[in-house]
């Protein structure tokens, strides 16, 4: 199966700003992608340039195997909701829907408003939406047609806890349809355990992509060592195995060790009349990743 | 065709943003009334002729000075307000976007030409219609060099060139106020501000209503400086074929109804071309 979003050496310059520096991305069809990195990564210019917002200065990007400079063909089952959302002042927000599905040539669906939690505004004009409103219009918009693409530039934006809860919902709900899901964010917890692919994006370059499983696997594993004296611990440790790192932390052992290192750890801990509460493996979370790569 | 995709939606969705638009809705008031007024109170109340070419020649402005307005928000504004990232992202081709825009100008400029004519019509109606009721008779206009004084005095040409300058004025005006819509869409495809856009297109539209004169006095005054060495200081008007003058027949400084043309049809594909091009974020 084709990758749903394909680019290739993107590049992309405002003025004397290089934006984009060579990006290569590649999201798998039926993926939940998240499109991770600092303020000025190149994340939104990506996504406009699959838009077909903004021309790339050098490079290819192909949305659902059509090149992005066949506009109307790549987009045809793609949605986008690109920025902050904004729309006609004067249009309501179910004029807005059934707008948004004249344009798109697709019969709109009012459900979308009641999908999204805005069901009740139906008939209010646009112009008198708050952000986090707007936000959620833009997405119920983005619904429209089941695309089989939907990318989306930080929906997060404005929204409260609960409208935070909702984009997970609709996030996963679109995943499970069998759509592509390809969602830009810098808070990463909004999308901690909902990813199934990742990127990392630093200065308009891919640091690291692919499965969030595999980006998270990494060879310098950790374990925790829970036991009751965890200075006797930490001695008994230095002894049994002095090549070992051994961190404390709040009472916790921190071993950077492998498997059978840190079941060595944990008898040489027993062997020294130390209780041993927990064992575990410290498992990396995005956030881990992400700040390690930034801060690479 | 692909890159018109979306034209028949858009046109639809502008043409209903228009309907909403108070300053659509003034534009129309002001336009009706101003005709009319125009056509009550100008001085060249001669026939029913000359008030009805008098009053869509201004009304006319009015109308174009709107259409410039309507054209160069039409584009800036979506940019400027960024509902352009919320309709482009869909299978809307550019050129369908832009030329949607345009039909529905053009249907916004039909009603102002309607509304305009229709007040001037009104405004000269108690003078009649009927043959041009000048002392000394109708007739043709005589066709050769008139000196602008003479023009005042001969009422056969004067009379003739009233008639016609009014059915002239008719015609030019769905063109001048298409091309006015135009200019403003053509601008505003390029610029990001729509301030900056109705700005621009109403210095240009100044500067073509100027330039045809400028440059046709220059070739007035070179074509009679030989009689000026015998007559004095006269001014020379160059006849047309129909008694007109390059000065009194365009009402909008767009010398020729082709070269209207061609901008009622380049101008909106202009706009279109440029906007194709045009990146539309920050």
């Amino acid at each position: 199966m084709p990758a749903a979003v394909e680019c290739s050496g993107l590049h992309k310059s405002y003025g004397p700003h290089e934006a984009l520096c060579g990006l290569d991305l590649e999201v798998p069809s039926g993926s939940l992608f998240g499109l991770l990195g600092p303020n000025g990564a190149g994340k939104s210019t990506t996504l406009r340039i699959l838009a077909g917002l903004i021309r790339s200065d050098a490079g290819s990007a192909r949305v659902l195997g059509m090149d992005v400079s066949d506009h109307v063909a790549a987009v045809a089952k793609a949605s986008f909701l690109i920025e902050d959302a904004v729309f006609p002042a004067h249009l309501t927000a179910s004029e807005t829907i059934k707008r948004a599905g004249a344009y798109a040539g697709i019969e709109a669906d009012q459900g979308v408003l009641e999908r999204v939690g805005i069901s009740y505004a139906a008939d209010r004009k646009t112009g008198g939406f708050s952000h986090g409103m707007r936000q959620r219009l833009g997405l119920a918009c983005s619904l429209l047609g089941a695309p089989d693409l939907l990318v989306l530039d930080e929906p997060q934006n404005g929204l409260d806890p609960k409208g935070l809860q909702m984009i997970r919902g609709i996030l996963q709900e679109e995943h499970a349809r069998g759509a592509t899901v390809l969602v830009s964010v810098h808070r990463l917890a909004e999308v901690e355990g909902l990813c199934t692919h990742a990127a990392i994006l630093v200065s308009g370059r891919t640091l690291r992509s692919g499965a969030v499983e595999d980006l998270l696997h990494t060879e310098d594993s950790r374990y925790r060592l829970r036991v009751n004296d965890p200075e006797r611990a930490r001695a008994a440790i230095a002894e049994a195995l002095p090549d070992l790192g051994c961190d404390a932390q709040d009472g916790v052992l921190i071993l950077k060790a492998t498997e059978a290192q840190a079941a060595d750890a944990a008898a040489a801990c027993v062997g020294a009349d130390v209780r041993v509460f927990e064992l575990a493996l410290q498992r990396h979370t995005l956030d881990d990743l992400y700040l390690r790569e930034v801060d690479r | 065709m692909k890159a018109l995709r979306g034209l028949g939606a858009c046109f639809r969705a502008e043409l209903r943003d228009l309907a909403r638009s108070s300053l659509i809705w003034l534009g129309l008031l002001l336009t009706a009334v101003g005709t009319y007024f125009i056509g009550k109170t100008t001085p060249h109340r001669f026939t029913s002729w000359s008030a009805f070419a008098e009053a869509a020649k201004q009304g006319g402005a009015i109308a174009a000075f709107f259409l410039v307005f309507a054209g160069a928000i039409t584009l800036a504004g979506d940019r400027t307000r960024g509902t352009v990232r919320w309709i482009l992202p869909r299978p809307v081709g550019r050129a369908g976007f832009v030329l949607g825009k345009a039909c529905a100008l053009a249907v916004l400029a039909t009603l102002f030409l309607i509304l305009c004519l229709g007040s001037a019509a009104l405004a000269g109606s108690d003078l009649g219609f009927g043959d041009v009721p000048m002392a000394g008779g109708g007739g043709e206009a005589d066709g050769g060099w008139k000196f602008t004084e003479e023009i005042e005095q001969d009422t056969n040409f004067t009379a003739a060139t009233l008639r016609a300058r009014a059915w002239w004025a008719s015609l030019i005006l769905l063109p001048a106020l298409l091309t006015a819509a135009g200019l403003g869409m053509l601008i505003s495809s390029w610029t990001r501000s729509a301030a900056g856009a109705v700005f621009s297109a109403l210095f240009l539209l100044m500067m073509l209503h100027y330039l045809p004169n400028v440059l046709g006095l220059a070739d007035d005054v070179a074509a009679a400086s030989p009689l000026r060495a015998t007559e004095g200081f006269w001014v020379q008007l160059r006849d047309f074929g129909r008694g007109l003058s390059s000065a009194q027949w365009p009402p909008y400084g767009v010398p020729e109804l082709g070269g209207a043309l061609v901008f009622v049809l380049g101008l909106p594909l202009a706009a279109a071309l440029v906007f194709g091009r045009a990146e539309l974020t920050d």
